[in-house]
């Protein structure tokens, strides 16, 4: 550009190698983007393969973390039935021992009467480990089936049959 | 006999040749030949802007180096086939530059001078001390302008730019730059007084 202007408020006049001292710098800006660009590459992949593993582990965590949940509060719904069944049958022995006495305690008869006191001292027995059980608490009654009632080979008025 | 001084077509404005298409292609593509012709064709005219807006004592030549910097890096987005002038988009990247750096380091004051000396065809002394006079005179009142209004003056009184190209440039409307330019000539009118007369 070359006004009159020019000739009246002269502007400064670039220096000799200003444009050769431009090439140089702008080649080196680029080489220094390239160099700042494959640094952030460096720096962003690893940076991204850790985050993700930790998602991924994170995740799986509270996977099994709610399946292990889920199966205690299974396990825990469990016991509090068995231990509910357990006091139940504990509460019906009670009472089935209460009329065994009741009965024992109104019996004339001596056969009558062996009779019921074998079958309340086994009934007794019975109560000691069902009892024994409940009072030990649910972990303790996990697995505790009580004893069936077994059939008795007992021939009627035997006085030294359940001893 | 002295020899008249700055007439009133003294001040006709030259706008800046543009350089080839096929240069800045080459440019797009890395050629440091041709950026190297590009720099040598533009760097007058930057140089003529920043020293002008900033006065000669400012850092001109690092200012002016940044902006080839910048617009080489942003050379591959220009439309060489499009409407806008790669001076003026120079021209565009210069003056954002120069407000970066304002905000960064504010200035309250400026002072404009004549760094060298004016080239005058003449040899006569007395015409060579009344341009002297004048541009200094000029230099001085353009540097007590507001940064805009300085600015509105140099692209377009100086550089010879439309309104629009002038508001694209500052980012105003044209209406704004129509005004930045009318107060800065009143303002130069108060200041130089009968001197004012000659640029016109």
């Amino acid at each position: 550009m070359t006004s009159r202007w020019d000739a009246l408020w002269p502007a400064r006049e670039p220096s000799e190698d200003f444009a050769l001292r431009v090439v140089v710098e702008s080649v080196q800006a680029r080489a220094r983007s390239k160099s700042r660009v494959r640094w952030l590459f460096a720096a962003i992949v690893p940076s991204l393969c850790l985050a993700l593993a930790t998602g991924v582990s994170f995740r799986r965590h509270q996977e099994d973390a709610s399946k292990r949940a889920a199966i205690l509060e299974a396990q825990r719904k469990e016991t509090e039935d068995r231990l509910r069944r357990l006091q139940s049958e504990f509460e019906a022995a009670v009472r089935h021992e209460r009329e065994l006495q009741l009965s024992l305690a109104n019996a004339n008869d001596e056969v009558v009467r062996t009779k019921l006191q074998s079958e309340l001292e086994q009934q007794r027995a019975r109560m000691q480990a069902a009892g024994r059980s409940v009072r030990s608490g649910a972990g303790s009654a996990v697995g505790w089936v009580p004893a069936a009632k077994k059939a008795s080979k007992c021939s009627p008025g035997d006085p030294l049959c359940g001893k | 006999m002295v020899a008249a001084p700055a007439s009133p077509k003294a001040c006709t404005v030259t706008r800046h040749p543009e350089i080839q298409a096929s240069v800045i292609e080459q440019c797009q593509q890395g050629n440091p030949a041709a950026i190297h012709a590009f720099v040598q064709h533009h760097q007058r005219l930057v140089f003529a802007f920043l020293g002008r807006l900033l006065g000669e004592n400012a850092a001109v030549e690092d200012l002016a180096q940044e902006v080839f910097v910048r617009a080489i890096r942003a050379l591959p987005r220009f439309d060489v086939r499009g409407t806008a002038r790669v001076s003026t988009w120079l021209l565009t990247i210069a003056s954002r530059l120069v407000l970066d750096e304002k905000r960064r380091a504010p200035q309250t004051s400026m002072t404009l001078e004549l760094g060298y000396s004016p080239s005058v065809p003449s040899d006569n002394p007395e015409a060579i001390r009344h341009r002297k006079e004048l541009g200094q005179a000029l230099s001085q009142a353009v540097g007590r302008l507001s940064h805009e209004q300085r600015e509105a003056f140099i692209l377009a009184e100086i550089h010879g730019l439309s309104m629009e190209e002038l508001a694209e440039i500052t980012r105003v409307a044209v209406g704004t730059a129509k005004a930045r330019l009318s107060r800065a000539r009143e303002r130069l009118r108060e200041v130089l007084g009968p001197l004012w007369e000659e640029f016109q």
